[in-house]
């Protein structure tokens, strides 16, 4: 296959796609409103990633000593958890100290805690992680290391956020498994319809295909214009989608919608330079192999 | 060039298309086929360019076994063979130059040569200033030099009509006809489907009857 193979079949596909224009114009509407759904899902599901990840970050530990505990156990434990090595700093909190932390908390309420003595808060310890352990498996294996210390400790539990980092990998779970379900779902729809717009062409250029066959023309020879075009609706159909979901997303106001809460979510981000040219070649791929599969049996039938 | 040892052609269970037919052609040979509709010519032409495959017995064509061709290999025997319909089988809305191009694109020759190939046999027949015409403009005689000239341009060893003059008038056959012989004196080995028996005597080449599906008669 030479320079000249190359520039018939782009010719061939060319014409293709400028002597059926609205045929083009209807698969690549089509393939890009598929695509938009797939994107925008890939957003969601690349920003809940991040999200996740920054909360497994942020979370550290916190250790709460047995009711009544003295002030030199509260100081035994956070010295024996300071010298571990996949700890970086401990802070202790006494009952009063603990007591304090809340009344400030509560603010104005303050006097909701009027009558309260500061013996109904435990004393706790926390703990900030080395980085490298900053995740659910450091975490969960720091945590079973505290709890499994000797009694005389008084740890009476170990709180690393197990609650929420649970619930976040349950939606982290579930949209990716809608991702995938989606993803299923467009990858079949696009070969569909890139598959019926080839055929579509397949048809109209039946008597042209009969006749390259009659004077000789190999199978790469006839179907390589086709991949080419199937590549070119998957390719631009895919880059539309981009463009159409960042609009999209660019143009929901988040302000106006969570209030005062949007300062406390994270950066949102649009798709990665790499992921949109993964995005791209892929959905390109999905119409060569729409293609293969239209003039296969396209020239299956033509008796070849 | 052509060789067919006891080939049957059978479609279902009944219809027998050809019936142990065996017969050969040497290099250079000008043959007429004929026999009335049914006889089985078209059917003999179609396994001779690979668009069938024989029931039975074995057909060769320029050193190529049609029985055990696959896919593959099916467009390389086709570009040793220039084949000739009753109904042109021309691109309409391609222009004369570029039909006849066509066969020497698909071996992938540079457009210098195509040019002058192309050029070179629509001189030989006849059509060098129509070569930007397109086909549907012109008349069937000069539809069928068309698709003779697209046939010829890369100079195959074996032309294959079937009922070239089916669609002109007795002028317009005599002339396709001359210019089959043309391309027969340069040395193809040429066989003609036709059911024109007074065209076969006008021309007095080996001459092979068909009836039914078997050789009822081969003279010449």
């Amino acid at each position: 296959m030479n320079r000249r193979f190359w520039v018939y079949c782009l010719r061939q596909a060319s014409h293709a796609i400028t002597r059926s224009p609205w045929v083009q114009l209807v698969a690549v509407t089509t393939i890009t409103m598929a695509m938009t759904v797939l994107s925008i899902l890939l957003v969601f599901n690349t920003n809940l990633q991040n999200l996740t990840a920054d909360w497994n970050r942020g979370l550290g530990l916190v250790v709460f000593l047995e009711n009544g505990s003295t002030s030199e156990t509260l100081e035994s434990v956070a010295g024996t958890l300071e010298e571990w090595p996949e700890i970086q700093g401990v802070e202790s909190y006494d009952q009063a100290d603990a007591f304090d932390d809340l009344a400030r908390s509560l603010g104005d309420d303050a006097s909701l805690l009027d009558g309260l003595d500061s013996s109904v808060l435990p004393s706790s310890v926390q703990v900030v992680l080395m980085p490298d352990h900053r995740n659910e498996d450091g975490r969960t294996m720091v945590a079973q290391r505290i709890q499994e210390l000797d009694a005389s400790f008084e740890v009476e539990r170990v709180d690393y956020g197990q609650d929420m980092v649970g619930r976040t990998e349950g939606l982290r779970e579930l949209v990716n498994f809608a991702g995938w379900a989606v993803g299923i779902l467009v990858l079949v729809a696009v070969i569909f319809i890139i598959t019926n717009t080839v055929r579509l062409t397949l048809f109209a250029r039946r008597e042209e295909i009969e006749v390259m066959q009659l004077v000789g023309a190999s199978h790469s020879f006839i179907r390589i214009p086709f991949y080419l075009e199937g590549a070119f609706q998957g390719g631009i159909g895919a880059l539309f989608a981009i463009g159409f979901s960042r609009l999209l997303l660019s143009s929901i106001p988040v302000d106006a919608l969570v209030g005062d809460l949007s300062a406390f979510l994270p950066e949102f981000h649009f798709l990665s330079q790499t992921t949109v040219v993964s995005f791209v070649c892929g959905a390109s791929f999905m119409g060569v192999v729409a293609s293969h599969l239209a003039t296969g049996r396209f020239l299956k039938r033509a008796g070849d | 060039m052509i060789k067919l040892f006891h080939v049957t052609k059978q479609y279902g269970r009944d219809t027998r298309a050809l019936d142990d037919v065996s017969l050969r052609l040497d290099k250079g040979e000008f043959a007429f086929i004929t026999g009335h509709s049914g006889a089985g010519k078209s059917t003999l032409m179609r396994l001779l360019f690979a668009a069938e495959k024989p029931t039975e017995g074995q057909v060769l064509v320029a050193g190529h076994n049609i029985g055990r061709l696959d896919a593959r290999s099916i467009p390389i025997l086709r570009r040793n063979i220039g084949v000739v319909f009753q109904d042109f089988k021309l691109l309409n809305q391609r222009t004369v130059f570029e039909n006849v191009a066509l066969r020497l694109q698909v071996l992938g020759r540079s457009g210098h040569e195509i040019k002058d190939r192309v050029r070179t046999v629509l001189r030989q027949v006849g059509l060098d200033h129509k070569s930007n015409s397109l086909p549907l403009r012109m008349s069937g005689g000069e539809q069928q030099r068309v698709a003779i000239a697209r046939a010829l341009v890369n100079e195959p060893m074996v032309l294959l009509a079937d009922e070239p003059t089916g669609n002109l008038d007795r002028g317009l056959s005599e002339e396709i006809m001359a210019l089959l012989n043309t391309v027969n004196a340069r040395g193809t080995t040429v066989l003609v489907a036709t059911h024109d028996l007074g065209l076969t005597e006008r021309f007095g080449h080996r001459l092979i009857t068909l009836e039914q599906g078997r050789i009822k008669e081969d003279r010449g």
